[in-house]
């Protein structure tokens, strides 16, 4: 009989979820680690922190969304990277909610830090949202000798 | 839990030193401690240009000048240059397909913002830039600047 609950544990579909979890967040990281100065600017422009703490997630941001990301598809430490990556997918729906209602435009430099190549913004929190799914199931549902 | 929590310090300690690492034998390298530093997005390799308020002025007598408001829609109600449309940059898709064509019969486009340290007319003046619009200026000092002048200010019209 067709159970859901052991289709959503099955290694194949979580193995499919670390794969694309994993693979947006390597994706995201590569222009933000090219450009630093540029992700500083986007990070500016949310207008959430203090000028002095503008560089450092400008620096290290990029890189655990890269670490992360390659360790999930690798299996090293694979629940600890979905808790990483679940806690960074719900920082960033934190601060797109916030400003959205606080009415400020902002570039989110989620996959590019070419202003205006990342769709509207209530598409990137929908986005983020969704992402939040496989990244709970790996959390949740992951075996280390099943995958 | 506790597993995973070795594994989350884990991972930031790998990303951590990579990172340092990087920013290290990098060109683009960045002070971590230091103040932002705002940086100049807009240059020629986009077509634009940064104008001061007096050019505005002078840009405003002239026919085929397009101005635009890259603030929000409540910003730009609550007071604007005379003249200027919203363009709020959060709704840039939607706006751009409504009045793309009709940007580009403008001879000159200036955009600003609410002041000197906003960024959403610098956005604005690339992602028009990048859509093809020609001549297109930032008044850097924004309405920050025009209120300051003592110069008119309009109301409600969006456009």
């Amino acid at each position: 009989m067709f159970n859901l609950g052991n289709l959503l544990k099955h290694k194949t579909v979580i193995l499919s979820c670390r794969i694309i979890l994993g693979s947006v967040f390597i994706f995201a990281s590569i222009d933000k680690i090219s450009h630093p100065e540029a992700f500083a600017a986007i990070l500016h422009n949310y207008k959430l922190l203090p000028d002095i703490f503008i560089y450092t997630p400008a620096l290290f941001l990029p890189w655990i969304e890269l670490i992360g990301g390659s360790f999930l598809i690798a299996g090293i430490f694979v629940r600890g990277s979905a808790y990483i990556l679940n806690s960074l997918l719900l920082i960033f729906i934190l601060a797109i909610t916030i400003n959205l209602n606080r009415g400020i435009n902002f570039d989110c430099g989620c996959f590019s830090t070419i202003p205006g190549e990342n769709g509207s913004t209530y598409f990137l929190l929908i986005r983020d949202m969704l992402l939040l799914i496989p990244g709970a199931m790996i959390y949740l549902y992951y075996k280390k000798d099943r995958s | 839990m506790k597993k995973t929590m070795i594994e989350v310090l884990s991972i930031l300690t790998t990303a951590v030193v990579a990172a340092l690492i990087f920013n290290q034998a990098s060109g683009n390298r960045i002070h971590i401690f230091q103040n932002y530093e705002k940086v100049e997005l807009v240059d020629q390799e986009y077509n634009v240009d940064f104008i001061d308020i007096e050019i505005v002025r002078y840009y405003l007598e002239k026919e085929g000048t397009i101005v635009l408001d890259a603030r929000s829609v409540e910003e730009f109600k609550s007071g604007h240059i005379p003249g200027a449309s919203s363009f709020s940059i959060n709704e840039f898709d939607t706006l751009f397909k409504e009045r793309g064509e009709f940007l580009k019969l403008g001879t000159n486009v200036i955009v600003y913002c609410s002041g000197p340290t906003c960024e959403d007319s610098h956005m604005l003046a690339i992602k028009l830039s990048g859509k093809g619009i020609k001549d297109i200026f930032v008044f850097k000092g924004g309405m920050e600047e025009w209120i300051g002048s003592g110069y008119e200010i309009a109301g409600e019209n969006i456009y």
